[in-house]
């Protein structure tokens, strides 16, 4: 019994592997870890995560989640405990209909300049965003400072939330976000932090 | 005096004024002296003392200048120049004051691959991937306080002063205008000395800006005490601000050594306002800061550095330098 089940889960393995390459896996490194399996990747925000998981598991080749699995989704890595592997499995990137696929060696960097539009502008209504272009999804921190060099906002965006996107990001700026209270007329300064590194800055003026 | 001070704390503290304030750079500080005794400045025998207190040119020789600079986050360039001139008429000052930030980038809208000109809405910047956002030129922040202020002794103790400060600020095209009036009083003891500072105390003080718009000059007082003790001098205050609501706390104790004539040092502990959003909290307080510096005096001219901590990710240290001469 326990012969056949083994059998079973090697040609699983097999076909996953060989799904792989199709997939135009860019990598492959083994991974230890008794039952439990990772992959590096990055969602698509049009996608939502259940039916990621599907599309995933469709193109890896993975058989239905089991109930007692569990899943995580954390720092753009997805963890599959409990899986019933009992040796050493692939860790692939993959590229398939909107999943991306995640390059390791992309660094985390702010694409061109980052601008404030309209610059300057008022708080009270419209207000502006602040607009950068991130070579890809990340952990993003915006900090602003007033004149004195006092930290006025800090704000955190998880990889797979929004504004911290692949690509052009535009973050709101205005009373409404800010909790109905206006930053006095003045200068100001953001800084854009992806894990304690200052990625970019910039500057803008309100007005009364 | 007490009465008069008492009268004053009521009207300053009663009157409330409107939402949207204007702060003068001067808060900041006006000579690294004052600022690394816990930015009290009511008792300097530097001309740049006008701008917390006017009643304190008395102390004034025949005449006094004090020059001040720092820049915060290599970006903000605060710089200052005050002087002072005895005449038999009373003690007369003038102070200036600025702050600008350079090079601020001014945008437009751009449309990556699309044509229709119609798509450049706000929401369509926020919605479409494809409207980015594009530099066209850069414009500059300036805020500048010039005062003129005139300082009488009523007493050999007790010292009145009065100072007029007009302010201008720009923005891009935007500019903003407003004129207000500060008053100060000082009181010796033996040894201790007591002074009060109430600004912005005409009616309606405010900036009126081109585009229509107002920022009131908030009233504020301050009180500060000085205590001399050997070579020590100690200094507190508690300051008012009708637009923060809060009661703000500063203290410093000055060395000069008998035995070093020509150095001192100090330390102090500055309190200042805040509104800020920290991580979706919105947080109406205060932060406070120890600073500390050094300073050189030789025959009239005082060279002071003051330094405090920030908050700044990148640039964490503040540093201020002012030089000042005598007479």
């Amino acid at each position: 019994m326990n012969i056949d089940k083994t059998i079973s889960f090697l040609k699983k393995l097999l076909f996953s592997l060989l799904l792989l390459c199709m997939f135009q896996v860019s990598s492959l490194q083994a991974v230890s870890g008794v039952g439990n399996i990772e992959f590096g990747f990055i969602k698509t925000a049009s996608v939502g995560f259940s039916e990621f998981l599907r599309e995933f598991r469709e193109a890896v080749g993975l058989p239905e989640f089991k109930s007692q699995a569990s899943l995580s989704q954390n720092d753009n890595r997805l963890r599959l405990v409990g899986y019933g592997f009992s040796d050493t499995v692939p860790q692939g990137e993959f590229a398939a209909t909107q999943i991306s696929a995640l390059n390791s060696d992309v660094p985390a960097e702010v694409i061109g300049e980052t601008l404030v539009y309209p610059n300057p502008f008022r708080m009270n209504g419209e207000g502006a965003v602040i607009y950068y272009n991130l070579s890809k999804a990340m952990d993003i921190e915006v900090q602003i400072y007033d004149m004195m060099a006092n930290m006025v906002v800090k704000k955190q965006f998880n990889a797979t939330a929004r504004y911290a996107e692949e690509s052009h990001n535009k973050l709101p700026i205005n009373a409404q976000v800010f909790g109905n209270v206006s930053l006095p007329a003045g200068a100001y300064f953001y800084l854009l932090i992806n894990n304690g590194n200052v990625l970019a800055k910039g500057k803008m003026a309100i007005i009364p | 005096m007490i009465r008069v001070l008492i009268i004053l704390f009521l009207f300053v503290n009663i009157t409330l004024g409107i939402t949207d304030y204007f702060k003068p750079s001067a808060l900041v500080g006006t000579s690294a002296e004052n600022i690394r005794m816990g930015n009290i400045s009511s008792f300097s025998d530097s001309s740049d003392s006008i701008f917390s207190n006017p009643a304190a040119l008395y102390r004034m020789p025949r005449y006094s200048g004090t020059l001040f600079v720092t820049k915060f986050m290599d970006e903000v360039s605060y710089r200052s120049f005050s002087g002072a001139l005895r005449t038999i008429y009373g003690n007369v000052g003038f102070g200036y004051y600025t702050a600008g930030v350079q090079d601020i980038p001014k945008t437009q809208i751009g449309l990556d691959g699309l044509l229709d000109e119609s798509l450049k809405t706000f929401q369509n910047l926020i919605d479409n991937k494809n409207v980015i956002v594009e530099r066209i030129g850069s414009f500059g922040y300036k805020n500048t306080q010039m005062q003129a202020s005139y300082q009488f002794s009523k007493t050999r103790r007790f010292h009145m002063g009065i100072a007029l400060n007009y302010y201008l600020e720009q923005i891009a095209s935007v500019s903003g205008k407003g004129v207000s009036l500060d008053f100060g009083l000082i009181y010796l003891a033996r040894k201790f000395a007591i002074a009060a500072s109430f600004y912005n105390i005409l009616p309606n003080s405010q900036l009126t800006y081109s585009n229509g718009e107002k920022q009131a000059l908030p009233l504020e007082s301050s009180y500060a005490v000085k205590y001399k003790w050997d070579d020590f001098t100690i200094l507190g205050q508690l300051k008012f601000a009708t637009s923060d609501n809060k009661l703000l706390k500063s203290f410093g104790v000055n060395y000069k050594p008998d035995w070093l004539p020509y150095i001192r040092g100090s330390f102090g502990y500055k309190e200042a306002p805040i509104k800020r959003l920290i991580d979706n909290k919105f947080e109406d307080t205060k932060i406070g800061n120890i600073v500390l510096g050094v300073g050189l005096e030789f025959r009239g001219v005082s060279f002071d550095y003051a330094h405090e901590k920030s908050e700044h990710k990148v640039f964490n240290h503040k540093h201020y330098f002012s030089v000042s001469f005598k007479q």
